[in-house]
């Protein structure tokens, strides 16, 4: 059972943006400023060129690997053969994928919560800033329901006025005042 | 050393320092309990938090996030057979098994208190070695130096990687991270294009925070792990005094084997507690009680991932080599707080020397004194929602990269490095050696060159000095031996 055969794509990418990062790591002592202390002194751009032509060599490496076509047999197959063939915890791996896959609206709202959290730090404070992000991205990580709204609602609060106290009372640490003060 | 270390006991136990100890333990035995979180994610987060505390409290801090965060695993692994950390895997084989028989206090019991057996027994070797080695290592010179760490980057991309090419790019990226900024030495600006943020390096907060704290919540969020079914009801006969006498043997022997694997970069407690329970396993007359729900199972792996703990701190006192993503981010801990891992402690921060021992004891005690108390109450922790979690500890790295430096930019960066570390993660590729490269690469590169000038540019000095030679022929074994992987190149994947 040999079936169909393919490459690694991800590893071909990775292998093209560190090949990508080792030929600009190699120009940049040309276009550098070149400091030798002694006459021994290799020079501040020695070793970024070493890791340049490091990661030169292993990034090819990797490209090869990826590029060396690998049997898929067992993708092609039937999933009730597969079943018999690779076992159990490929299908639980296959269902983990899918449930990233469901998730992944959820990793985005969070995102964008988090961003829109730390342009709203500085300016808002810390506590106007943070209750409404942990209460709105737990709510995005939950089901929409009233009592999940006002577990929520209540984690916010708590956590915020006790994370805010302990920081600048007992911890000491200065946070953005923002509008509060 | 002794009265500094006295002193510092009873400064440890001032209530309010006692207090923050505890509490810093106790955050990180919840995320070293939560499967998916880890010792080295508590540390990240609670780093920047202790950067306005006084020298000797952050550090204690540190200390007990770590202890905290490796002894945590143990109750995942005893009630839901899911070890919460590498360092418990051996401990799911008997102590699941133990609590299922309804001995599940017994089984949690005998866990805590072999933690603090491997704990304290690791302290001792600590503090009977570490004077020896930093008296050896004073004497090492640039040359042994950039052998060393160049050793230890290279010993953990062998030892915790399993795709060698893909941990030696790791560890190539950490050491091009440490690159940007001013060059060691002679202060040349390098890859930061004018920008100022970056001028001075890019910080080691949001780095830390970022790969291995905002990593796990993009990962935690994408697959959360599935909410227990399992009531977590504790109960049974607890530990008795002859159990614990009758392990004595055991206890020496894993301790011995913990200590000794947790001073290897790149394995400690993962690799300790899987031999040491094989020791165990072998040296039993009835093997075949093991992975039953015997207790000297328990007394094996939770000694020696303990142990390590102490086997891992010592190259760290003592030549300020990190073994791990945590041991890593303890030393740039340490290092923010004005304290220098390396043979010069001794002589120079003897007060902070013993400041770091005397927080390994008490946290130790506490931490068995904590658990114990809270016996049937703190499995509880697992029952805490993924979807609560994440955002509280989004939001506590969001803080902590900021208050690091007061700067915005800092916390894009955590955010830029959580995506990087996750992409990482995800194919394959491991963080340890990304993280001792960021933090080895500028002890590397320093000591390279003052090597260099030292020599005149004579190569030569590398093979001519023994140690250097002994080291580099390690480095250059482990190499050839990594990319013996290239030949696999030649045969097809699958």
């Amino acid at each position: 059972m040999t079936g169909a055969r393919r490459f690694n794509m991800a590893d071909a990418i990775a292998a093209g943006l560190f090949a990508a990062l080792a030929v600009f790591m190699l120009v940049q002592p040309f276009l550098g400023r070149e400091t030798r202390l002694s006459a021994g002194d290799p020079g501040p751009w020695l070793l970024p060129s070493l890791f340049g032509v490091g990661l030169l060599v292993l990034s090819g490496a990797l490209m090869l690997r990826a590029l060396r076509p690998a049997s898929v047999s067992a993708e092609t197959r039937e999933p009730a053969e597969r079943v018999i063939a690779v076992g159990e915890d490929d299908w639980l791996a296959e269902s983990m994928a899918e449930d990233e896959r469901r998730m992944l609206p959820r990793l985005l709202a969070v995102s964008v919560l988090c961003i829109l959290y730390v342009l709203s730090f500085q300016h808002l404070g810390f506590y106007l800033a943070t209750a409404p992000f942990l209460f709105l991205a737990t709510m995005a990580l939950s089901g929409r329901t009233a009592r999940n709204a006002i577990i929520a609602a209540i984690i916010a609060i708590l956590t915020t006025a006790v994370v805010g106290l302990v920081l600048t009372t007992f911890l000491e640490v200065s946070l953005p005042r923002g509008l509060l003060f | 050393m002794l009265d500094m270390f006295l002193a510092n006991v009873v400064w440890l136990l001032t209530p309010t320092v006692l207090l923050f100890v505890v509490l810093a333990t106790l955050f990180g035995l919840i995320l070293g309990a939560l499967p998916g979180m880890s010792a080295t994610m508590a540390i990240a987060i609670i780093l920047p938090l202790t950067f306005a505390l006084e020298t000797k409290f952050g550090i204690a801090l540190l200390i007990g996030v770590y202890i905290g965060g490796v002894t945590g695993g143990l109750v995942s692994a005893t009630l839901l057979r899911i070890p919460g950390t590498p360092s418990s895997i051996a401990t799911t084989f008997d102590a699941y098994p133990l609590a299922q028989k309804g001995f599940a206090q017994k089984a949690l019991g005998t866990a805590m208190v072999a933690s603090a057996f491997g704990g304290l027994i690791s302290l001792a070797v600590l503090v009977t070695f570490a004077p020896s080695i930093s008296a050896f290592a004073v004497k090492l010179g640039p040359h042994e130096y950039a052998m060393l760490s160049l050793g230890a980057i290279v010993l953990v991309v062998f030892l915790s990687s399993g795709d060698y090419i893909k941990g030696l790019i790791s560890a190539i990226l950490g050491m091009t991270i440490a690159s940007v900024g001013f060059a060691p030495i002679d202060g040349t600006a390098r890859l930061s294009f004018g920008v100022i943020d970056i001028m001075a390096g890019v910080s080691l907060v949001p780095l830390m925070v970022g790969l291995f704290g905002a990593s796990q919540v993009i990962s935690g969020i994408l697959a959360p792990a599935a909410p227990t079914k399992s009531k977590l009801e504790v109960s049974g006969q607890g530990v008795t005094l002859s159990e614990v006498r009758n392990n004595l043997g055991n206890i020496l022997r894993s301790s011995a084997i913990g200590v000794g694997i947790g001073i290897l970069p790149g394995i400690g407690g993962s690799a300790s507690n899987l031999l040491s329970y094989g020791a165990a396993k072998q040296s039993a007359k009835d093997p075949e009680a093991f992975g039953t729900g015997d207790v000297r199972g328990i007394y094996a792996s939770e000694t020696a991932n303990n142990a390590s703990v102490g086997g891992a701190l010592l190259p760290l006192i003592t030549l300020g080599i990190p073994g791990d993503g945590a041991t890593a981010i303890l030393i740039g801990g340490f290092t923010i707080h004005g304290l220098q891992p390396g043979p010069l402690l001794f002589q120079e921060q003897p007060d902070l020397m013993s400041m770091i021992y005397a927080a390994f004891a008490i946290t130790t005690i506490a931490l068995l004194v904590l658990q114990l108390g809270t016996i049937r109450l703190f499995p509880k922790v697992l029952l805490i929602p993924a979807r609560i979690l994440n955002p509280l500890l989004l939001m506590l790295m969001v803080v902590g990269a900021y208050i690091s430096d007061n700067r915005v930019f800092d916390v894009w960066m955590m955010l830029g490095f959580g995506v990087l570390g996750y992409l990482l993660e995800r194919f394959g590729y491991s963080l340890a050696p990304l993280i001792l490269g960021f933090i080895l690469g500028p002890i590397f590169e320093a000591s390279f060159r003052r090597a260099m000038m030292f020599s005149e540019g004579n190569l030569v000095d590398f093979v001519s000095r023994p140690l250097s030679a002994v080291l580099l022929g390690l480095v250059l074994v482990m190499l050839f031996v990594s990319l013996g992987g290239i030949k696999r190149i030649m045969r097809p994947r699958g």
